[in-house]
């Protein structure tokens, strides 16, 4: 099997598994038991929290809680928050249902929605959004790398501009697709809430966390054992923790020359692509503002879930948009969002790659996608 | 104690000689109904013109609506079974008043007495046992016209029935008095509704599903499963036939004008089902057309597939709005599962437009020159194949 959907989720790498397995076998104890072994644990969690704290340069100035999911994560930030009647937030609506989905729920209580502009090429729409920014504002959600354009947004640049609008203004990244991608820093503390997840780096499902900057209060939405510093009671999974640790480090390690390879391998598909299907179109990539992991691409005229179909008969998978939007019909907000004209929604198609991902594989998918598109041809419109 | 269940056949007033192969056909599908439904207590038998079934405990709820799933039941009711007496007719209705669950206001006795010498007529025995009632149950009071309570009481030569409450069957013949029919399912509206008229009129049928992957997601063909398991209740056994009909529509559209298509791809479906009523010994297809419904149901194109096809194809949809069919389809349950959306094989290969008004000798030409029977007889060799039990159960068996 070829598999280029490592955006919607990753295989596990050698080494976490293996700390997986150790954890389960060996690391089962409740880590807040009070028996040796319990404390045991307990502490080396407090040094893997350690861990991804200063992975973002962070220590002291934020606090890292370990959550189920990314989706979990996003709906703490959220739903834990205190908004007021009338308070405004902006989301684009090219974001992952897990922050659009609970801001909606917010909004039953007098929250107020605001679109986030983008550009047309997937960039937020910096002289446009700034200047509706404005007293009201108290939120505004970004994510780092958009899990369908692959787009990465200036993060730094454009907090820096909205603190200085309004400092008391929240921001919360969303870095699912971004940790261990490409280089994140939190040190300039403009960031107040951070997602992560496990399973998009090579590490384990089940695991994720959520940056909370010191000094933010947020409620939780789990109660009980008062585990994660109150934030989120469940008995902490210590072999899932270790095992996202292990695959975090591994990753940062070799973020540059993953980065690398991933990089020739996504311009080799572009270049091959580009030759031999004509009228194929790249909506998003310019130059160095777009992940190298991620690659969306339009055929026109053929619809994307027959060449789906069809590659999986040759076992390579890969997708048209975000799993968790892929059963979505008619028109596509996140498509719309991102500037795709409705005429093509039908049409997108998206390859994901990780740091296993080799060249080999991805000349086998560009050969039989373009095998493919010749066989389907027949289909395209017939020029009068 | 115990329970009766006492059915009454529909269109027995048009049996003449052939009654008994009738009765035969009705009784083996609702003894196969309660045995599925309720388990082996109980006998089922002929009860005059009626069909008795007795347990000696007491029949579950499901029963209900299994028998509203037999085709050629034209009502039911549940009641008690006396020996041919007057005495034994009011405790027996006392009885069940006193067990109904909600008391009605009012209520009305009806007599039937086809026992001729039974020493009471009709007319006696409801004023008597009403006039009882109404000592006996006093916030009862008598209406003649649509009553909320109808207490019926049913005189034969071999037992009295007293029953309060009846039910209405589906009526029509009994499952597979009138012939074998292969049935073309879609993922739609139209088809499945199609295939519970024919199966009102008796007929067995043996399902065909056209399955278009890649073209199409799996999706549809869990529709169909779905759609077959409610469809295949109203039969004592069914079988579905999963055709795999990707390449063959692909090497369609490259053989023919664009226009062509979906005509084309019809012919060749009507075609292959042909070719399994051949090997299964059915007499004619079914579809869901409905007269000018879409682009492929005019009447040119209709006259054009009928003219390809070996057998006869019955289209109880034709004369049919979209709104009646959607009614029959709530009725039916099957409206749920159609609506979820799919992909459809035949639009994602249809052409801008269409053609409305076919040119035969384009047609004849075609049929000279093109010939794929070889083809879809390999397409129903590779075709996966399910059981589909009285109950819906749906099982993959061996192929062909």
């Amino acid at each position: 099997m070829i598999y280029l959907d490592n955006a919607a989720s990753q295989r596990i790498r050698k080494k976490a598994l293996e700390v997986l397995n150790t954890g389960l076998m060996m690391h089962f104890a409740n880590p807040s038991a009070s028996h040796k072994v319990g404390r045991k644990l307990l502490k080396e969690i407090e040094a893997h929290r350690i861990f991804f704290i200063n992975s973002i340069k962070g220590l002291k100035k934020y606090n890292f809680i370990f959550t189920s999911s990314a989706t979990e994560s996003n709906n703490m930030s959220i739903l834990g928050f205190e908004f007021k009647e009338g308070d405004v937030v902006y989301i684009s609506k090219s974001e992952h249902p897990s922050l659009i989905a609970p801001l909606q729920k917010c909004e039953e209580n007098g929250l107020v929605l605001k679109e986030l502009p983008l550009n047309n090429s997937g960039g937020v729409d910096e002289n446009k959004f700034f200047g509706t920014l404005d007293s009201k504002t108290c939120f505004v959600v970004l994510s780092h790398i958009n899990n369908q354009s692959g787009v990465i947004q200036p993060i730094n640049r454009i907090s820096q501009r909205i603190k200085e609008i309004n400092p008391k203004i929240k921001i919360h990244l969303d870095a699912t697709q971004s940790f261990t991608k490409v280089p994140v820093s939190l040190e300039n503390s403009l960031i107040d809430f951070m997602t992560i997840s496990s399973h998009k780096l090579g590490g384990p499902k089940g695991i994720a966390g959520l940056f909370v900057r010191t000094g933010i209060k947020i409620f939780p939405l789990l109660f009980g054992g008062g585990q994660e510093k109150a934030l989120r009671s469940s008995t902490q999974s210590y072999p899932l923790i270790s095992s996202f640790r292990s695959a975090a480090e591994e990753g940062i390690n070799e973020i540059d020359k993953s980065l690398n390879s991933v990089g020739k391998i996504s311009l080799k598909v572009r270049e091959y692509l580009k030759k031999e299907i004509p009228n194929i179109l790249f909506p998003f990539h310019f130059e160095e503002n777009v992940s190298p992991y991620i690659l969306t691409f339009i055929i026109p005229g053929i619809s994307s879930d027959i060449i789906l179909r069809h590659m999986e008969q040759e076992d390579i998978i890969f997708s048209s948009t975000s799993a968790c939007s892929s059963k979505v019909k008619g028109s596509n907000p996140v498509f719309e969002a991102l500037g795709i004209e409705d005429k093509f929604h039908k049409n997108v198609l998206r390859v994901s790659f990780s740091n296993e991902t080799t060249l080999s594989e991805v000349d086998s998918f560009c050969e039989e996608l373009c095998k493919c598109y010749k066989e389907l041809s027949y289909l395209l419109p017939k020029k009068k | 104690m115990g329970e009766s269940i006492v059915v009454n056949v529909d269109e027995l007033w048009l049996r003449g000689k052939n009654r008994s192969l009738y009765f035969k056909a009705l009784i083996k599908h609702v003894r196969e109904t309660f045995w599925h439904y309720h388990g082996k207590d109980f006998s089922c038998q002929k009860e005059g013109n009626r069909i008795l079934v007795t347990t000696k405990g007491s029949f579950k709820n499901d029963i209900y609506l299994a028998l509203k799933r037999v085709p050629g039941v034209h009502s039911f009711f549940f009641a008690k079974v006396l020996p041919v007496e007057y005495d034994n007719i009011y405790p027996a209705v006392k009885e069940l008043v006193s067990s109904l669950k909600e008391m009605p206001n009012n209520f009305k006795v009806k007599t039937v007495r086809s026992f001729k010498r039974f020493p009471k007529n009709s007319q006696e025995v409801s004023r008597e046992i009403g006039e009882r009632v109404l000592s006996d149950f006093p916030s009862l009071k008598a209406k003649m016209k649509n009553p909320e309570l109808s207490i019926q009481i049913n005189i034969t030569e071999e037992n009295i029935f007293v029953s309060v409450e009846k039910y209405f069957g589906m009526g029509g013949q009994p499952y597979g008095t009138t012939g074998h029919l292969i049935t073309l399912l879609s993922g739609g509206f139209d088809s499945p509704v199609a295939s519970y008229l024919m199966s009102k009129r008796g007929c067995h049928q043996t399902f065909i599903f056209f399955y278009s992957y890649p073209f199409v997601s799996e999706d549809v063909k869990d529709k169909i499963l779905d759609l077959s398991s409610l469809l295949g209740r109203f039969q004592r056994e069914t079988k579905l036939y999963v055709v795999p009909f990707g390449d063959m529509q692909k090497k369609i559209s490259k053989s023919c004008r664009d226009e062509y298509r979906t005509l084309l791809f019809r012919k060749h479906m009507i075609e292959c089902a042909g070719i399994l009523a051949k090997k299964l010994n059915a007499e004619a297809l079914c579809t869901g057309d409905s007269l000018a419904q879409v682009s492929s149901q005019t009447m040119g194109n209709i006259s054009l597939i009928d003219s390809s096809s070996k057998l006869s194809i019955f289209r109880p949809l034709l004369g049919f709005n979209k709104s009646e069919t959607i009614s029959i389809a709530n009725k039916i349950d099957t409206y749920s599962i159609s609506e979820r959306p799919h992909d459809d094989a035949c639009s994602l290969f249809a052409p801008k437009h269409p053609i409305i008004k076919p040119d035969k000798k384009y047609w004849e030409d075609y049929e000279e020159s093109v010939d794929y029977t070889e083809e879809l007889e390999s397409c129903l060799s590779n075709a996966e194949v399910y059981n589909i039990s009285i109950c819906g159960e749906v099982e993959k068996v061996e192929a062909l």
